[in-house]
């Protein structure tokens, strides 16, 4: 009688998990043709549907095509009269490393993958209008405006997946973005020293109508700075300043007070500081907004573009701290430090930026006074000119 | 008529060194304004070619500079003859040559100072063009060589760029006013044109005073 009911009960979950067995089968039994009868073809469709739709040769060539439908999307056989919603893709099932990267930028929480992927097309990164351009209107209208558009989508610069914001990266970061196509840009036949301005300004501070130039300094190592590595940037990371000032935060290296805000005293505290002797300020010219209507703009070739401009262009400055993930928290600068005559910004210049109002009316009066004695001298002698012809 | 007594008072090495340190200097000055005024002055056509024309011009009276330096003191020997005040100079010349400039100019009376191959300048020539050649041209020429060659770490052992860029505007500014008065002075001569005349010829006219 036992053997019997444990004979029964065997038999029950043999059948319950062959039901199961079936059950599974039948969601994965569509192929992906079936699935492309009704969605390779558009007519099925109604109008606001046409996501739905597949293009059957475009997706054949696709590697998503090799795992099958089915492999992203369960259905039943039923599908679509059992009135039930398919799943989601889901692409962290292969993309593990990707939506990992993703989940570190700004894009995350912000954008699906099928907001810039085409999964059922071949090379199915969506044109720039259709990904970017959905939540970056206005920087994508300008951008296609550019005669950069018809060379560069918006992924030869921005990696999507790890993307960060305008501040989030150095400048230098942002010309070795420019440089990876734009490497040797031709400048040097007629832009004078070549080199100091490249290393000093950020490529799109000149390419773009960007506006806003401010100077950002950020912080590099100097203790390497070899004879032929002069003039070579090499940026401190966080590990570096972190070895410098221990565990109060690289900030506390310049912001002693730790106000979020730099004072000309703190800057020159911090240049005069021995201790840091192995690190120094580099300023980069660069802009308070980014615009993407790149381009070669004939003005900026006129160098009073930007050195006519005075103190008065010289105003706004921050500091660039290095965070632990690599990306950087700008610190604002006290107005008007780059132009203190000592130890705030000793090493940034910009060919006149030291033009202030004190400065030249000194330049002024002393001009005027041998001028002037010259003249004075000049009138006595007209007027005595009669006494020396006696003579 | 009797025939002027003329002295050579300048060599050609000198007169070459003098006309071009002249002209350099002008175009310094000038292409100097438009580097930093270049929204008011634009004489040289454009701004890179005002820098250029800087650059180059700054190099040239560099050499110029060394070969006045090194004619006087290693070839005509008299740098410190002819610049140097003396005691005569400090104690009584330096005053009497502004009292000549300043009074008896206008009163006609005569230059206490004569001209000699072993004197050329007089007290407060020599006064001026010590400061000049020897701490007002090193200065400017220094710091100029610093500008051109500008690199991190070169400027802070002289306080930063902003001084040594500040110090070089000061000084190019007195040069400007030394300018004035140095081409006001050449006139000053026996005739209008006589020290200009010497300049260019290396003869001068002595002048006997009656």
């Amino acid at each position: 009688m036992v053997l019997k009911a444990k004979f029964l009960i065997i038999c029950i979950f043999g059948f319950m998990m062959l039901m199961a067995g079936i059950g599974i089968n039948s969601s994965s039994a569509m192929e992906t043709d079936d699935c492309l009868e009704c969605h390779g073809d558009l007519s099925n469709f109604d109008e606001g549907d046409e996501r739905l739709y597949v293009d059957g040769t475009r997706f054949a060539s696709t590697k998503h095509a090799e795992d099958g439908c089915g492999s992203c999307h369960s259905v039943t056989d039923d599908h679509p009269d059992d009135g039930l919603k398919p799943e989601k893709e889901s692409c962290d099932m292969c993309h593990e490393d990707t939506i990992d990267e993703l989940s570190k930028g700004l894009h995350a929480g912000n954008a699906e993958c099928t907001d810039c992927h085409n999964p059922h097309a071949d090379r199915g990164l969506k044109s720039p209008g259709e990904s970017c351009g959905m939540c970056h209107e206005e920087a994508v209208e300008e951008y296609l405006n550019s005669p950069h558009a018809a060379n560069a989508v918006c992924s030869d610069c921005h990696s999507p997946h790890t993307v960060m914001s305008y501040l989030d990266t150095s400048g230098f970061e942002k010309n070795k973005q420019c440089n990876s196509c734009h490497e040797g840009a031709g400048h040097s036949e007629w832009l004078l020293r070549n080199k100091l301005h490249m290393q000093a300004t950020t490529c799109i501070s000149c390419h773009t109508d960007s506006k806003g130039i401010v100077i950002t300094m950020y912080i590099e190592k100097r203790d390497d700075i070899k004879p032929d590595k002069e003039g070579e940037i090499d940026l401190a990371t966080y590990q570096d300043l972190t070895q410098l000032v221990g565990d109060k935060g690289v900030q506390s290296l310049i912001d002693t007070n730790g106000d979020g805000s730099i004072t000309t005293a703190e800057l020159k505290k911090f240049n005069t500081n021995s201790k840091y002797k192995s690190v120094g300020l580099w300023g980069l010219l660069s802009t308070k907004t980014a615009s993407h209507s790149y381009g070669i703009f004939k003005d900026r070739r006129d160098c009073s573009f930007c050195h006519a401009a005075g103190p008065k262009a010289m105003q706004t400055c921050y500091v660039a701290f290095p965070n632990q993930d690599g990306t950087y928290s700008r610190v604002p600068v006290e107005e008007g430090a780059v132009l203190d005559p000592l130890f705030a910004t000793s090493d940034f210049y910009m060919v006149g930026s030291t033009r202030n109002d004190i400065l030249s009316i000194v330049g002024l009066l002393i001009i005027a006074g041998g001028l002037g004695a010259a003249c004075l001298h000049g009138t006595f002698r007209i007027l005595t000119r009669k006494n020396r012809r006696k003579h | 008529m009797e025939k002027p007594k003329m002295i050579y008072l300048n060599p050609l090495t000198v007169r070459i060194w003098h006309w071009i340190h002249a002209i350099g200097i002008t175009t310094l000055c000038i292409t100097g304004a438009q580097i930093r005024f270049p929204e008011y002055i634009n004489l040289f056509g454009s701004y890179r070619a005002a820098v250029l024309v800087h650059d180059f011009t700054g190099i040239f009276v560099c050499l110029d500079w060394l070969l006045w330096f090194f004619y006087y003191v290693f070839i005509d020997k008299s740098l410190i003859k002819l610049y140097v005040p003396n005691m005569y100079d400090l104690k009584t010349g330096i005053i009497r040559q502004m009292l000549f400039y300043g009074f008896n100019y206008f009163k006609g009376g005569p230059n206490p100072h004569h001209c000699t191959p072993d004197n050329k300048f007089n007290p407060m020539q020599k006064g001026a063009y010590l400061m000049i050649m020897l701490t007002l041209v090193p200065i400017i020429l220094l710091s100029g060589l610093l500008l051109l060659l500008i690199t991190q770490k070169w400027m802070v052992f002289l306080g930063g760029v902003k001084i040594v860029i500040g110090l070089h505007f000061l000084v190019a500014c007195c040069f400007a006013a030394f300018l004035f008065v140095h081409m006001y002075l050449a006139t000053l001569g026996h005739t209008f044109w006589a020290h200009i005349i010497t300049m260019i010829t290396g003869w001068e006219e002595e002048v006997e005073d009656h």
